[in-house]
């Protein structure tokens, strides 16, 4: 019986394959000759006639054939086209009608989505900026930063001497050239208050070895870090921009800087910098070191950057240094017994500690979209099966399996690309607020920006989540027996395979955020600790500021008359309770120095070493580092041919007096075993020199009088607010010299805290990801608990009919998510147990198995996993058996 | 018998098949019957023709039972082939006027 025109729009004959249409056309023709024949024996013909008579009146058969087929197939895909493209739009136009009929689902699945994707974006935003984008120089792969390897202080980063240097330089075979770079500090007087700014010291050749051009003028000639041409500078943009105007009449430009004249050579690109901030470089002249044999290979004060040779290996330059360094052992055992060479990629030197924080929070955001993605799965799964009538009587209709899952394949893809921009948009602001949050936790040489690169890593990551996660659990729901379902006339849709996969999913998510939330809780832990460290000192109320004379016309008593007369001036100024002032200050680091107790053998080797710190005579009142024994320094102790005075640590006292009373002992200090003896004349307590998660270690306290020193750090103590004593300070300095900058200035407190960054960053991040893990995880049990109570409503209806009290109901419904919660929590403390040694390099004091983390974290999730099953539980204890089973 | 000209096959097989939907033999038999057995279609300019209305969608195809109860694919004007049937109807009636006019003896 023909059917109408249009049927296959409504009713869908199936497609017709190849062979399919050629049997078709065959059967068509042979039907015609058959009927011809057999009209033609009807009037007569014998049939061997009749069969030849037909196919001579049809004409060329095999050429109709062709044809026909041909025109057919031609159809065919042409009806093809338009059946999916009618169907893509009516899918499109379901799945949009389908998704705003539930909001509510539409939403967290959006929420959900975002969260998973725009922790991750962010991340990867910074990753990639700082970790993975090449350092802005040429051929950067083939960049290394040389450094000393100290055996005897266990430190294979420290700096190398000038002397070494110069050996190594020469008698290298493995790189095209070697430099060394150092710190440096100069102040600008300008039209008004001097302006302190930071730097580096370049030897001639590094601005070369990077490969890097002047955006204006030129860089250092090879023979400008001599002395005497060596006053000249090149400006970085930002300090051309701000301290100069951006006025390229500069350039050429004699400027004074620190009192002496120098001559501005020209300014670098915006984005250059060698692994920090630097507002200038310097020539770095080495000469007056290396004939002071003294200083030559003692006195370590620089870092080797060097480009490979075409070729070779970081490893091989490694080993083609160390030759060198073996020979000097042996050529100069007084100062190079057991420094070799390190050699690491000037990559990993610029951004390597930032690394492992990185990658683990990179593994804290896969875990946060993994629990993203869980959440996801187990909604869709339940809203599948939730639609199974639906799906049965459009199944019913007509519709295949395959065009089941094209309609849910539609829905996870528009879901996907909604969840894409919302990702997208989530990890621009994620990113933006990461780099407001820390901008100094991150290396400044990195370059971490919201590009179209993590736009699209967000917009893949929610496009391939979306549909993997939509899908399998949509399959899966649309896989049950439609049949079944409708016969069912809609009761329990939960199968026990559908049931088993979303409890899993919810174990898997628990065990994830137990991870997470261990890690952060260490972290947290950790932070605390060092927060609660014994300083030694009080951080509170103490401003800081530079104030140096170097290069002005100072001799020693001159500094010594100009800094005591501001300390005076100083203490007189309202507020302020004490004025101290040191080479550096607790938290800031301490030089080193080699120590030679009197009566003692000089070692056949480098002295042990002592930190060493020249202090004025209130640092330790300012600082309110306690005195333990004898006394600070006194006004009358000043640079002379005599002995002079040293105050030590309880540290160095414990190390090197065995605890013993060294007040009187003699002792000298530095390179030289023929330098002035010293008398120690008072021990303070001991205080965290070198940061917070540094043990105290050995230092020597001396007179910044009897060296001569013309730069200090101030340190006042005040009453209350320290950076109001300011303007009373730069007043100070400026009636004693119009010409001296007060730089750097801070407080105390500042300090402590930015020696904290990195630490906080990391564990503000982690807390963060852990909460919406959290968050998401109770979503995920919540869920899953409000489903099985829906689809259980008659039987437990039935429950209570028969007598179960709602207490039966509540442990009946609560036990079984306390079951899937338990396992979860389970195995995510034996992963947590795994998994947290990555992070044991940014815990302090704080075991990687801490039982106490891992005691609160079971709790606080077995606690929120009981409350989100109470919720829909609860309502199950409301149900109304009539209601319940007259329902069908 | 005639040869046919051009382009009247496929206004045949319309005309044919606004009558009712049928398969190919009977619509060869329908135009020879109809014209007294001055018109024959060859087989071969039939099946092309039909295969390509179809392709036009004028046609619509669908397979059913012949009188002899053999499987047979039958042919049936769709609402487009109406349309254009009535168009070249007209056309070729303004022709064949104007041809006969032409040659008529005056």
């Amino acid at each position: 019986m023909p059917t109408p025109n249009d049927s296959r729009r409504v009713f869908r004959l199936p497609w017709r394959s190849a062979n399919r249409i050629g049997a078709d056309v065959d059967d068509e023709l042979r039907f015609h000759l058959d009927m011809r024949t057999a009209e033609l024996i009807a009037s007569g013909m014998s049939p061997a006639d009749a069969r030849r008579e037909a196919t001579r009146e049809f004409g060329d058969v095999e050429f109709t054939r062709r044809y026909c087929r041909t025109l057919d197939e031609r159809g065919e895909r042409a009806t093809r086209r338009g059946d999916w493209l009618a169907d893509a739009a009516h899918d499109l136009a379901q799945a949009v009608r389908v998704l705003r009929r539930s909001p509510g689902f539409l939403l967290i699945a959006l929420v959900t989505i975002a969260l998973g994707v725009g922790a991750n974006s962010a991340i990867f935003g910074v990753i990639r900026g700082v970790l993975l984008r090449p350092l802005p120089f040429a051929e950067p792969d083939r960049l290394i930063a040389v450094y000393e390897d100290n055996r005897p202080d266990h430190s294979p980063r420290s700096q190398l001497a000038a002397a070494d240097y110069v050996d190594y330089r020469r008698d290298q075979a493995t790189l095209t050239d070697l430099g060394v770079v150092s710190y440096a500090s100069l102040s600008y007087q300008g039209k008004g208050d001097p302006v302190a700014l930071s730097g580096l010291r370049f030897s001639s050749n590094v601005f070369a070895i990077l490969g890097v051009r002047p955006l204006l003028g030129r860089t250092f000639l090879p023979n400008e870090d001599e002395p005497g041409r060596d006053n000249v500078l090149v400006l970085s943009y930002g300090t051309w921009q701000t301290v100069f105007g951006g006025d390229s009449s500069v350039v050429g430009r004699t400027v004074q800087m620190s009192g002496a004249p120098m001559q501005i050579l020209g300014v670098m690109p915006p984005r250059f910098t060698f692994g920090g901030q630097e507002q200038f470089w310097m020539p770095f002249v080495i000469q007056q070191q290396l004939a002071d044999v003294n200083r030559a290979r003692k006195f370590h004060n620089m870092v080797g950057v060097a480009r490979l040779r075409p070729g070779a290996s970081a490893e091989r330059a490694e080993s083609d240094l160390a030759t060198i360094a073996h020979r000097n052992e042996v050529a100069h055992p007084e100062s190079n017994r057991g420094h070799l060479v390190t050699v690491v990629p000037l990559h990993e030197a610029l951004v390597g500690d930032a690394r492992v924080p990185l990658l683990v929070l990179a593994g804290a955001a896969a875990c946060v979209l993994l629990i993203a993605c869980a959440n996801l799965a187990n909604l869709v799964f339940t809203r599948t099966l939730g639609r199974q009538r639906e799906l049965a009587v459009r199944a019913a209709l007509g519709a295949g399996r395959g065009r089941l899952v094209r309609q849910l394949l539609t829905e996870s893809l528009i879901l996907a690309l909604l969840g894409g921009m919302a990702g997208s948009a989530a990890g621009w602001a994620g990113t933006k607020a990461l780099l407001a949050v820390a901008p100094d936790a991150l290396p400044p040489v990195g370059d971490v920006r919201v590009d179209s690169f993590v736009i699209l890593f967000a917009l893949a990551l929610s496009i391939g989540g979306g549909l993997l996660f939509g899908l399998i659990p949509a399959w899966m729901g649309a896989a049950a027996d439609l049949e079944q379902t409708l016969r069912e006339t809609g009761r329990s849709l939960a199968g026990r395979r559908s049931d088993r996969m979303r409890n899993l999913l919810v174990a898997a998510q628990t065990a994830l955020t137990v991870i997470l939330l261990t890690g952060a809780g260490l972290l947290v832990r950790s932070l605390d600790r060092l927060q609660r460290v014994e300083l030694g000192f009080d951080p509170q109320n103490v401003l800081l500021a530079e104030v140096g004379l170097s290069g002005k016309a100072y001799d020693d008593v001159g500094a010594a008359r100009f800094f005591e007369t501001l300390f005076e001036r100083l203490r007189a100024a309202p507020g302020v309770r004490a004025v101290g002032a040191g080479t550096s200050v607790p938290l800031r680091g301490s030089w080193s120095a080699g120590l030679h107790i009197e009566g003692e053998p000089v070692p056949n080797g480098p002295l042990p070493t002592i930190g060493y710190t020249e202090v004025s005579d209130d640092y330790f009142r300012a600082l309110s580092i306690p005195l333990r024994r004898g006394r600070s320094f006194e006004p009358h102790e000043v640079r002379g041919p005599g002995s002079r005075s040293v105050i030590l640590n309880e540290e160095a006292v414990h190390r090197f007096w065995a605890d013993r009373d060294p007040l009187g002992a003699r002792i000298q200090l530095g390179p030289n075993p023929k330098s002035a003896w010293y008398i120690v004349v008072g021990v303070v307590g001991n205080v965290r020199q070198d940061g917070f998660d540094a043990q105290p270690r050995p230092i020597a306290y001396t007179s910044y009088r009897q060296e001569g020193e013309d730069h200090l750090l101030l340190a006042v103590r005040t009453t209350g607010d320290p950076l109001r004593t300011l303007p009373a300070l730069r007043s100070a300095v400026r009636e004693l010299d119009r010409g001296v900058a007060v730089i750097g200035v801070t407080t105390m407190d500042s300090v402590a805290g930015d020696s904290l960054s990195r630490r906080r960053f990391a564990m503000l991040l982690l807390t963060i990801f852990a909460v919406v893990s959290l968050v998401l995880a109770i979503v995920g049990t919540y869920g899953v608990t409000a489903y099985t109570v829906r689809a259980r409503t008659p039987e437990l209806g039935v429950r209570i009919a028969l007598g179960a009290t709602a207490r039966d109901v509540l442990s009946l419904v609560v036990g079984r998510s306390a079951l899937v919660s338990a396992l979860g929590i389970a195995v995510g403390l034996f992963g947590a147990l795994v998994s947290t040694r990555a992070i044991r390099g940014m815990l302090y004091g704080t075991s990687p198995t801490d039982a106490v983390t891992f005691v609160a974290v079971a709790v606080i999730l077995l606690v929120s996993s009981l409350v989100a099953a109470l919720v829909p539980a609860r309502r199950a204890t409301l149900v109304d058996p009539v209601e319940a089973l007259r329902s069908d | 018998m005639l040869d046919l000209i051009q382009g009247t096959v496929d206004v045949l097989i319309l005309r044919t098949l606004a009558w009712q939907p049928m398969h190919g033999y009977a619509i060869s038999r329908w135009i020879r019957e109809r014209s007294d057995g001055l018109l024959a279609i060859e087989g071969a300019a039939l099946y092309q023709a039909l295969h390509r209305l179809e392709r036009k969608r004028w046609v619509a195809p669908s397979w059913g039972v012949s009188d002899n109860n053999r499987r047979a694919k039958f042919y049936q004007l769709t609402a487009e082939g109406r349309r254009q049937l009535r168009a070249e109807t007209t056309t070729w009636q303004t022709y064949s006027a104007a041809v006969t006019r032409v040659l008529a003896p005056t």
